[in-house]
């Protein structure tokens, strides 16, 4: 029992140490997911991970993910 | 698919770092994806698109949203749609902001909004009465918009304002939201721009040394690059190496005419020129200046050298 409640423990502090790298607003998202998504908040903070902030900004300009340019395409000229 | 949430959170990461455009696509996505807050997500995604200047975008996401249950009434929609209205007037606006309720999700960034129309219309205490219990959030916007509203009251210096308290409070909420912001890599620079500006109208030359400690990368100062390189940032550490002697300033950004004109003036003084080419300079800013206070510092400077002669 104890086991386990320290892995939770460990689990909370690490997430909480993540969320603080975050903005506020994008925490407090990501803290709202579900664990039937969770594979996908894992895949979003590795894509957030893997470039600097101005990076990540740009590709989304740039290059927007196809599920987004594909459901908004007004936004992005149309593009997909 | 990524799940829903997963969309706000880029939406919000997005709108974070200033970039309005993918922001208004992640928060139509989301409402796209269905939920019962679709409209919500249609009027925060059309305040996005307005931010983007993107007026056809927020028109056409504004009529989807009018189209949904409930879309006529929503509080943030009825915001949105006064601000997609190029000819919309201050009180339409408060008027509905002040309708959002309190416990809404959105209740934080629309008292911004409000301090920021206060700011707008020199209300500076309307504005920081809207933020006072905000600034203790670990948010950034609350913090930094009251340091705005300090400074601007303590430049003003309306009738019994206490100067100096605005501009140690205005420096020291400004810091606080450089470091909320540095801790996610968030846009800090402009948090580094008011601290600075406070400093140096806090303590004449000690307040100079402060906004070269502030305005400067390591090992002369605390800067990071971003902060160093910014506009605002790089035109305070330039007016605080004038106050402290210096005459080469290096390369300045690009600014307004008034504001050039004006620092020349203040170079040539400090570097002893003949006062006709002096003159040129504050000359050259009260023909460029956009307010009474501008033309004032500017004939200051000409009166200082006996130059006022020639102006009407």
């Amino acid at each position: 029992m104890g086991a386990v409640h320290s892995v939770a423990a460990e689990r909370a502090a690490a997430w909480r140490e993540r969320c603080v790298a975050l903005p506020p607003p994008v925490c407090a998202a990501l803290e709202r997911v579900g664990p039937p998504d969770a594979d996908d908040r894992l895949r979003l903070l590795h894509y957030l991970d893997e470039l600097p902030a101005a990076d990540v900004v740009e590709d989304l300009e740039e290059r927007p993910p196809t599920w987004l340019r594909n459901a908004v395409p007004e936004v992005w000229g149309g593009a997909g | 698919m990524p799940c829903r949430r997963c969309g706000e959170a880029l939406g919000e990461y997005a709108e974070a770092h200033g970039h309005h455009v993918a922001a208004a696509g992640a928060f139509a996505w989301v409402a796209l994806e269905g939920g019962r807050d679709g409209v919500r997500w249609l009027a925060r995604a059309a305040l996005a698109a307005l931010g983007a200047e993107q007026a056809d975008v927020a028109g056409a996401l504004l009529e989807e949203a009018r189209g949904r249950r409930g879309g006529e009434s929503h509080p943030l929609l009825v915001v949105a749609q006064v601000l997609a209205d190029p000819e919309h007037s201050a009180e339409q606006l408060g008027e509905a902001l002040v309708a959002v309720p309190a416990d809404s999700p959105d209740s934080v960034r629309v008292r911004v909004m409000r301090a920021m129309l206060h700011g707008q219309h020199g209300e500076h205490d309307q504005g920081l009465a809207q933020l006072d219990d905000l600034v203790d959030r670990p948010l950034a916007a609350p913090a930094l918009l009251s340091a705005q509203l300090l400074l601007s009251r303590a430049v003003q210096g309306a009738p019994g304002v206490d100067r100096r308290s605005d501009l140690e409070r205005a420096k020291g909420l400004a810091l606080l939201a450089r470091d909320r912001r540095r801790a996610w890599s968030g846009p800090s620079q402009e948090a580094v721009a008011v601290a600075a500006q406070a400093a140096l109208l806090t303590e004449g030359d000690a307040g100079a040394a402060e906004v070269l400690r502030l305005g400067t990368v390591p090992p002369d100062g605390e800067a990071l690059p971003i902060e160093a390189a910014d506009a605002q940032v790089r035109a305070v550490v330039a007016d605080a190496k004038l106050l402290l002697g210096e005459t080469d300033l290096g390369p300045l950004p690009a600014e307004p005419e008034y504001s050039a004109a004006l620092r020349e003036g203040l170079r040539l003084t400090r570097s002893g020129e003949r006062h006709d080419l002096v003159a040129v300079a504050y000359r050259r800013a009260l023909a460029a200046a956009g307010s009474a206070e501008q033309a004032a510092l500017a004939l200051h400077g000409l009166a200082s050298l006996n130059a006022l002669d020639d102006c009407e």
